[in-house]
């Protein structure tokens, strides 16, 4: 698998550093705990902890289509309205608010669980056109959710561009600077450069071999602890 | 005097309750579960052989605390998800396991670098404590430009863990690497490893402390003051707080409410005096909770022969 997350130090001198690698670390877990590897193509940290400034571009995946309400419910024309019977249940809430507000609170009838009927002021095919949700929109908390983890809570003062296939967060303790934000975009054009196995070596969890104890060593107590 | 965890069986367990006293020792906590006993105590050094036969003779398991009697502050920067629950969690939890009463402080204004500061009222609160550790983040410019800040007008011993290798900080009484800002918990022997390396840190800068109140101790134990508040003031034990009598190594935190109990604490009698003449006694900056101070035996209106009686003071 590709690498995904590359973090950089702008200060040369302080290339490597525990702190850069360390946010690596950290942007690798946040992104793996939110579920957000096949939504981000490459996330690129960015450091220079004397200005303090930290910055993250995050370019996400290809866009993934609005979820409708023919691919989450089965719909149906009976005499007493259209029945919508939802099969996928992590939409519920979504097919809900969108049914409310298109119907109004009264308009809609629950029968149990999973089915309810509307008023057939619209047509079933109209109905199964309507745009449930966007998973863009929904992905975008969870991926500004993990920019937010890596960079340090003292950060606060932020500067964010947002466009089709990108996010960039450029953050500080102190106002952002007149030339920082160029400085970012100029580094942000030079390909990323990976850091060197060695380096993350020495940073990465390692899991060794379980150690098997004996549980009492030569001579010792086997009450002692 | 050392601190001990038995863990055996239940029953019998009274003998080892018995040879604690016997011996001279106290008793912190009692927990019967079921048929499972877990005694904290702590004995004279030169009696923990008798302890240990009687643990063998048990078949139970013993082992050593040592900051068993101590009361330890572990400072985050801050209580957001950047530093809790790892690795603040990891590192209160194992010194809770080597006997420590653990409390956890977040500073409302700790992060950052030009913008870090701490507030008087958190100052106070970490000095009730008998040390402190701070867990800081991985930037080695921060830590050693900026974050020394938070501790350098601390007066109890002050350990501090972070990210990178750095061969010491400024006003800090040990600094150990490798726990800055990590996304996991300790799970491998190298983690767990270096959580062991501060809790001997802590041991060490509690070592310095006793050693410096033995050239002037206080009239009793407090482990021996604890003791005695419990059996005295009945409200401690049906109060609900976990360890309502909390030793520390120069008194012990009561957890009652200062304006009702203040008073009558400074009215107890111990070993032949009135608290209020042999501690001193205030209101802690924790909640409403008192605070009992054992003074000094050279600030103590002592007649001379009873100086003499006790003179060479008491082991803490």
């Amino acid at each position: 698998m590709s690498e995904k997350v590359f973090a950089e130090s702008l200060d040369p001198s302080y290339q490597h550093g525990y702190g850069v690698l360390m946010s690596k670390v950290i942007a690798e877990h946040a992104l793996s705990e939110l579920g957000l590897g096949g939504a981000v193509e490459e996330m690129r940290i960015l450091v220079d902890i004397r200005k303090p400034l930290f910055a993250v571009r995050v370019r996400l995946g290809p866009p993934l289509p609005p979820v409708r309400v023919r691919d989450c419910a089965r719909v149906q024309e009976a005499p007493d309205g259209i029945h919508v019977v939802l099969l996928d249940e992590g939409q519920a809430p979504f097919l809900a608010r969108l049914l409310r507000e298109r119907f109004g609170k009264g308009g809609v009838e629950q029968l149990d669980r999973w089915e309810v009927v509307v008023p057939g002021a619209v047509g079933a095919k109209e109905l199964e056109e309507m745009v449930v949700s966007h998973p863009r929109e929904r992905m975008m908390e969870r991926i500004m959710d993990a920019v937010e983890r890596v960079i340090p809570v003292g950060f606060r003062v932020g500067y964010a561009e947002r466009g089709e296939d990108h996010l960039l967060l450029i953050a500080s303790e102190n106002p952002i600077k007149e030339g920082w934000v160029e400085e970012v975009r100029e580094a942000l054009r030079r390909p990323p450069s990976p850091v060197p196995p060695e380096k993350m070596e020495g940073i990465r969890r390692k899991v060794e071999a379980a150690e098997v104890q004996a549980k009492f060593k030569e001579g010792a107590m086997p009450w002692r602890l | 005097m050392p601190g001990f965890l038995f863990e055996g069986g239940g029953y019998r367990h009274q003998e080892m309750l018995e040879l604690v006293e016997d011996l001279g020792g106290s008793i912190l906590q009692v927990r019967l579960v079921g048929s499972e006993v877990t005694i904290t105590f702590s004995v004279p050094e030169e009696d923990v052989g008798r302890v240990e036969e009687l643990t063998r003779d048990l078949q139970g398991k013993l082992k050593r605390l040592p900051l068993l009697g101590s009361e330890i502050a572990v400072v985050s920067p801050t209580i957001t998800r950047h530093h809790l629950p790892h690795p603040l969690c990891d590192v209160a939890e194992y010194l809770r396991r080597e006997g420590a009463k653990t409390n956890m402080i977040g500073l409302a204004r700790g992060p950052g670098q030009r913008i870090c500061q701490i507030s008087e009222e958190e100052k106070r609160l970490i000095e009730e404590h008998d040390a402190a550790v701070f867990v800081l983040g991985n930037f080695e410019h921060c830590l050693r430009e900026h974050k020394w800040r938070l501790f350098k007008d601390l007066s109890v011993p002050v350990v501090v863990a972070g990210g990178p290798e750095l061969p010491s900080l400024p006003h800090a009484f040990a600094y150990l690497s490798g726990i800055g800002r990590l996304p996991y918990r300790a799970r491998t022997f190298t983690e767990i490893g270096k959580l062991d390396e501060v809790a001997r840190a802590v041991e060490r800068a509690l070592e310095e402390e006793r050693r410096r109140l033995s050239l002037d101790p206080p009239l009793l134990s407090p482990l021996v003051l604890k003791a005695e508040i419990e059996r005295k003031l009945g409200e401690t034990l049906r109060g609900g707080a976990p360890l309502p009598v909390t030793p520390q190594l120069r008194g012990v935190r009561v957890k009652l409410p200062y304006p009702e109990f203040a008073g009558r604490l400074a009215e107890l009698e111990v070993a032949g005096h009135r608290l209020g003449e042999i501690a001193e006694i205030r209101r802690s900056a924790m909640r409403d909770y008192i605070l009992v101070i054992l003074l000094p035996l050279s600030r103590l209106e002592l007649p001379p022969e009873r100086l003499r009686a006790i003179s060479g003071g008491v082991k803490v």
